[in-house]
């Protein structure tokens, strides 16, 4: 189907200096993307973004750890803005920052590459999952990398991941990585993790004492996007998106492996390999009856969740979570079908009582079409 | 292979939030309700920025639907038509400058009669016993009881309207008009007792004999401990009110039969606010029944006539009084402008009254009237019933009324300019004042009258963008009532 984004994540290297216990990339092995792979790559992203006629590119850098592979960063970076002159490329990198110093921070501001950061709160919870290779503590480079990120980029997201072991640390997390100065906070589940009923009991409370920080956040007038709370709002006060459009599995996004295998999503892109779900090579395109199949089966209704009072507002189109928790692409994931439910209604409780006050912060935020530019200027002075 | 001891449980119920949806109205369409709350450094940072930041500010706080929009109420629990939007009581205006245009009443009711036929099959026009009341809906769904009914001045009904005296069309009943005379009066003393000085000085400024008359009596009670109480002072300006009617009625008795009555009247009542009430109700009512701008059709009209001139020629005080009475009770029974048409049932029905030949009966009979009345205007409190509807046995009869907002077309203002094409035509006015006389100066003439159909080619253009814009919101809005309706009777 014709889009006008074309979205391509370059996974540099398998490898990194952390050993993240939910990391879903496998061992981490020093095999890095070569320059042939890395020339292949671009002449291929090229020919798409011609075949296709996309208005944009969206190239995001990954890995293992980007950062290890700077060199091919700026190479990538130098070779597509030569040949797209004019044309609209956004670039984004994710890093779990450790690597990051002023001077490469400055030659990354200075290609345009959005940073975003993988961090999981305060040290006592980041490092019980992000240690380094040798099992050291990784909190303090996170944090060091953090500020120098901050001070370039006033609105550098954030990622943080929440296991069953940290969930009832969440609002403490959220509250240290808002107090470190990041304002886009995006939080996620482990996903591949083994979650009971019990740890969603403790998620349910977590998610409790973050809508009170959401509510205090808003009445103080804060300009943040906590994604948990603001994408599901959004699932309410705008129109519901179709499939194709959120996740275009294979289509318009796609992923490349070190060795230049082609996948759908970078849940797919790991040291072993997942021949099943390789949708084509750099060097050869697209093997078109795969990409349709993986395309197909990700837009495969999902008949468990018929007639659920949350279907059209679930995350359950995500393939790639469904893939991590479930093994399988078609099916919907039970992690994330416990995780809307309790989030869902605590999230709209929260809405409900800043829309009974009409809390300005709330109406703009969710109702005015400016509001993301307006709040990024305020957080970048 | 990750193992999970969850399973996928679909919901049959969950939580139904209140905040608007993107099918409701955006709350933001006033902006003006729910201004930005800029931080302060990012107000320093525009200020300092001078004009371009002051640019800048008012291009990021524009919402784009809300440019040229017409202002749409924050919904009320998910119904687009609150009772709010109706801005109700209203007080009616002598004078229609100044005022905003509004969509016409065809064009509205086109245009909602539209979404509804699209939406679900209707019957127009139709009477509907809904929540406890009777109503006329403009168009009604008897499956899913959804419809709407228009609401304009002329179905609006008790409450809904703040009469005041420069209402010159109403027939008041007895009790509202005596309202009506004893707020006049207070507001008087009110400024009397506030700044005597002046309304002494206005009082004089009327000229009448009774006013001077008055002023000059008042003058002499200026002092703390001869000055009139409230009492006194509202007496006192009661007899001067009718002493002035009386003064303007005579003079004319010989040539209206009116006026004879009236002057009957301000002589004859011994109570002066009754005679002041009764004067005020027989003028209004002849000239709404018997005058020439009378709409009520020639045969109501010569009955009303007959009626003044036997109460005129009537010479037992008590009968007269009596008849007098009467009459006042049948000419206060429609008070409504609107109804007051030849071929309206209101007036049908008050032609069979009058045609009773024994004045004693007709007040007995004004209950027919009343029900006829009732039946076509809708009173504050039904328009309540009807806003409040929300139960799934609720029928949902939307009250969209002229009077909401969303009516108001924007960008009417004749007087509104392009600012680029009025500084060329001032550049242009310059030169021709200091041109010769000749082809130069004609030429620039030209030019300035081409600038004017410039001008007007806009103006009319974004008359009818806004006038677009306008009905497209309507459209929008009355399919949120419906589906909002539909969606509370757990459709």
């Amino acid at each position: 189907m014709p889009s006008p984004i074309l979205a391509a994540t370059f996974h540099l290297t398998h490898h990194c200096n952390l050993r993240c216990t939910y990391c879903y990339t496998g061992e981490k092995r020093p095999i890095a993307m070569s320059r042939d792979t890395v020339d292949a790559s671009i002449d291929f992203i090229l020919r798409e973004h011609k075949r296709r006629g996309s208005e944009r590119l969206d190239i995001t850098f990954f890995g293992g750890e980007p950062l290890l592979e700077k060199d091919h960063i700026f190479y990538i970076v130098n070779r597509l803005n030569e040949a797209c002159d004019g044309q609209s490329i956004n670039y984004r990198l994710s890093t779990n920052a450790s690597l990051l110093t002023q001077e490469l921070m400055v030659q990354l501001m200075t290609a345009r590459i959005f940073v975003s950061l993988s961090m999981d709160g305060p040290p006592h919870v980041h490092d019980l999952h992000r240690p380094q290779a040798g099992g050291q503590s990784s909190s303090q480079q996170a944090i060091r990398g953090a500020r120098i990120l901050l001070k370039h980029n006033p609105c550098a997201s954030v990622t943080c991941v929440i296991s069953p072991n940290t969930a009832e640390h969440l609002v403490n997390s959220v509250d240290f990585l808002y107090e470190l100065g990041f304002r886009y906070l995006l939080t996620t589940l482990d996903f591949s993790a083994d979650w009971t009923v019990a740890d969603f009991k403790k998620l349910k409370k977590a998610y409790q004492g973050l809508a009170t920080w959401y509510e205090t956040k808003m009445k103080a007038q804060e300009r943040f996007y906590l994604s948990y709370f603001d994408e599901r709002i959004r699932t309410r006060t705008h129109k519901p998106i179709h499939a194709h459009e959120r996740c275009n599995i294979g289509g318009r996004q796609f992923s490349i492996a070190p060795d230049g295998a082609l996948y759908p999503c970078i849940q797919f892109v790991t040291t072993e390999g997942l021949p099943e779900y390789m949708i084509g090579h750099v060097k050869h395109g697209f093997d078109e009856a795969c990409q349709t199949h993986i395309n197909r089966a990700s837009e495969h209704p999902k008949t468990e969740c018929q007639g659920c009072a949350l279907e059209s507002r679930c995350s359950k189109w995500c393939s790639c979570i469904n893939f991590m928790s479930t093994g399988s692409i078609e099916k919907a994931s039970p992690v994330v079908c416990y995780n809307e439910r309790i989030l869902m209604e605590i999230v709209d409780r929260t809405a409900d009582r800043l829309w009974r006050k009409r809390n300005p912060m709330f109406l703009h935020k969710h109702y005015n079409p400016d509001y993301p530019i307006i709040a990024h200027y305020e957080i970048s002075l | 292979m990750p193992r999970t001891r969850l399973t996928v449980q679909p919901i049959r119920r969950t939580y139904r939030p209140c905040y608007p949806s993107y099918q409701d109205p955006n709350p933001l369409l006033e902006p003006s309700a729910h201004p930005y709350p800029f931080s302060k450094r990012m107000l320093q940072a525009l200020g300092a920025a001078g004009f371009s930041g002051a640019l800048l500010l008012s291009s990021l706080t524009a919402c784009d639907s809300t440019k040229t929009a017409s202002s749409r109420p924050v919904a009320d629990s998910g119904n687009p038509f609150p009772l709010a939007a109706m801005h109700l009581p209203y007080t009616p205006v002598m004078f229609g400058t100044g005022l905003p245009s509004r969509l016409d009443r065809q064009t509205a009711i086109e245009t909602i009669n539209k979404v509804f036929q699209e939406e679900l099959p209707v019957q127009y026009d139709t009477l509907v016993q809904a929540n406890g009341i009777s109503v006329i809906a403009n168009a009604y769904n008897t499956e899913h009881r959804i419809g709407y009914v228009w609401v304009n001045y002329d179905n609006m009904g008790a409450g809904t309207v703040q009469e005041t005296d420069f209402n010159y069309h109403s027939v008041l009943s007895y009790d509202k008009q005596v309202e009506v005379i004893e707020t006049r009066i207070g507001y008087q003393w009110q400024q009397y007792s506030t700044n005597t000085e002046q309304f002494l000085k206005q009082l004089r400024n009327r000229k009448t004999k009774p006013a001077l008359v008055l002023a000059e009596e008042l003058s002499g009670h200026l002092t703390e401990e001869n000055r009139l109480n409230k009492p006194a002072f509202q007496t006192r300006f009661l007899q001067y009110e009718r002493a002035n009617n009386l003064a303007h009625y005579q003079g004319e008795e010989e040539a209206s039969t009116l006026a004879r009555l009236l002057i009957q009247v301000l002589t004859r009542e011994s109570s002066t606010l009754k005679a002041l009430a009764k004067t005020n109700i027989l003028h209004r009512g002849f000239r709404a029944y018997s005058g020439p701008h009378s709409r009520v059709g020639d045969e109501l009209s010569s009955l009303v006539d007959q009626e003044l001139q036997a109460i005129v020629n009537t010479k037992n005080y008590n009968t007269w009084g009596q008849r007098s009475d009467a009459l006042l009770d049948v000419l206060g029974s429609v008070q409504h402008y609107a109804l007051r048409k030849a071929d309206n049932p209101a007036m049908l029905a008050l032609t069979d009254v009058m045609q009773n030949p024994n004045w004693r009966q007709r007040p007995k009979k004004l209950a027919a009237i009343h029900e006829v009345v009732d039946k076509q205007l809708l009173s504050l409190h039904e328009l309540q019933i009807l806003a409040k509807s929300h139960r799934p046995e609720d029928s949902y009869i939307a009250p969209i009324s002229i009077r909401d907002d969303r009516m108001i077309l924007r960008n009417m203002d004749i007087y509104s300019v392009d600012a680029g094409l009025l500084k060329q035509m001032q550049h242009l006015q310059q030169q021709w004042r200091s041109a010769e006389e000749g082809a130069a100066k004609d030429s620039l003439h030209q030019q300035m009258n081409e600038i004017q159909m410039q001008q007007d080619s806009l103006r009319k253009q974004q008359q009818l963008d806004s006038r677009q814009q306008t009905l497209q919101h309507l459209e929008t809005d009355v399919r949120a009532y419906i589906r909002w309706a539909k969606g509370q009777q757990g459709y």
